[in-house]
């Protein structure tokens, strides 16, 4: 009898160790730290072979180095897929990037909407509502921002503290601040990802715009993917 | 049997109001930095009702603290991560102890962990993110401490506490 108790245990313990090694590897390094923890990068090569978005992976090839190519293949599940990039969006990401000079931002992803990266660079608090009565204060600084308050019974999303550039890959959630009855979530990213995002919005809203035409000209009932809002 | 049935229902209403107590006093406790993290005695109760009420009887339990407690404390919208920690739980525990030959505290072990993944794993796929894998991770090796404290509690009552209490037969 006791050695099955033994066997469950280890077992639990084994399965929590992988996913602990597998959530570390999903780590952001900042301006391309290099990772020393030989079987992290071993797991990120991994996931590099996994997703499997030719286009995409060919595309982004020539800019950018091994470890921020694991995060962006992972960045674009929460993402709609779309095929290759347009070059009209990569060009408005890259404006919009000049005009708002930051070394983070903060990236707000709802239910049914993903915000333009916000710069954090000056203090400030912002309140997002939604139709259904939810309340959300997030107060931003440079290079850092908490959710003030918050209208949800749940209060977790308070207290999960302050996302700094710092603090980013040690907090427990990451560079996350989840307000999980709002689903509302808030995330620090750097300007390589912060790109990405944008590129991924304005691409987005091109085709959304493209669909809006083709409809008007009578010509096609199909739905692109999903909405995005540019804030 | 008349007597029988209404020592279930005693015990029973015992174990929800006992479960929803305990709820309460462990959401006053402060852990620590991370966030979501709760002691989960109520496992322990749930755990004895398997053993002394039956697996149906049980998971009519937990569905009423769930549904009690989300109404009570934690809030309507929280309910449903509640629910899906508290089903893969249940799930987990019965499972262990209707193959038999597991000690109580490894089925709390194994009923904390899961609670805990059903939890995160809600979110994660309700947020399709996964970067909350480490810290599921992290509340799972949480779990296992608090599943063991919650599974010795569990052993301790059933060796402790009087037959006389416990209903004679399962039904």
């Amino acid at each position: 009898m006791k050695k099955k108790n033994i066997i469950v245990v280890v077992v639990i313990a084994a399965i929590a160790a992988l996913l602990l090694i597998w959530g570390l590897a999903q780590r952001r390094p900042i301006a391309k730290v290099a990772e020393t923890d030989a079987e992290t990068a071993e797991i990120m090569t991994e996931e590099i072979k996994e997703t499997a978005e030719p286009e995409e992976a060919a595309a982004q090839d020539e800019e950018q180095s091994g470890a921020e190519k694991a995060e962006n293949e992972k960045e674009q599940p929460s993402i709609e897929e779309t095929g290759s990039r347009s070059g009209t969006a990569v060009k408005k990401a890259e404006e919009y990037l000049e005009a708002n000079p930051a070394e983070s931002y903060l990236l707000i992803t709802t239910q049914s909407n993903i915000y333009t990266p916000i710069p954090l660079n000056e203090e400030g608090s912002f309140r997002i509502t939604r139709a259904d009565g939810s309340e959300n204060v997030i107060h931003i600084g440079k290079n850092s921002f908490y959710m003030e308050s918050s209208n949800c019974d749940n209060q977790n999303c308070v207290g999960q503290g302050e996302v700094t550039l710092e603090t980013m890959n040690t907090r427990i959630l990451y560079n996350m601040v989840l307000c999980l009855p709002h689903e509302l979530t808030l995330e620090m990213i750097v300007p390589d990802e912060a790109k990405e995002v944008l590129t991924e919005i304005y691409q987005m809203q091109e085709e959304y715009e493209a669909f809006l035409a083709a409809q008007e000209a009578g010509e096609t009932e199909e739905l692109p993917g999903d909405e995005q809002d540019a804030a | 049997m008349q007597r029988k049935n209404t020592r279930r229902l005693a015990l029973s209403a015992l174990f929800v109001a006992l479960m929803l107590v305990l709820g309460y006093i462990e959401s006053l406790i402060p852990i620590g930095t991370i966030p979501g993290i709760k002691l989960g005695l109520s496992n322990s109760v749930l755990l004895l009702a398997i053993y002394w009420l039956g697996v149906p009887s049980a998971f009519c339990l937990m569905f009423a603290k769930v549904i009690l407690s989300g109404f009570l404390f934690s809030g309507v919208n929280a309910m449903m991560y509640a629910l899906a920690g508290g089903l893969l739980s249940m799930a987990v525990m019965t499972i262990l102890n209707k193959s038999g030959g597991f000690s109580p505290i490894v089925e709390g072990i194994a009923g904390a962990v899961a609670h805990n993944v059903g939890q995160v794993g809600l979110a994660i796929i309700i947020l399709k993110t996964d970067k909350l894998v480490y810290y599921m991770a992290v509340l799972m090796f949480v779990g296992m401490a608090t599943g063991f404290a919650t599974g010795t509690a569990a052993k301790l009552l059933m060796e402790r506490l009087p037959e006389s209490m416990r209903p004679q037969s399962r039904q």
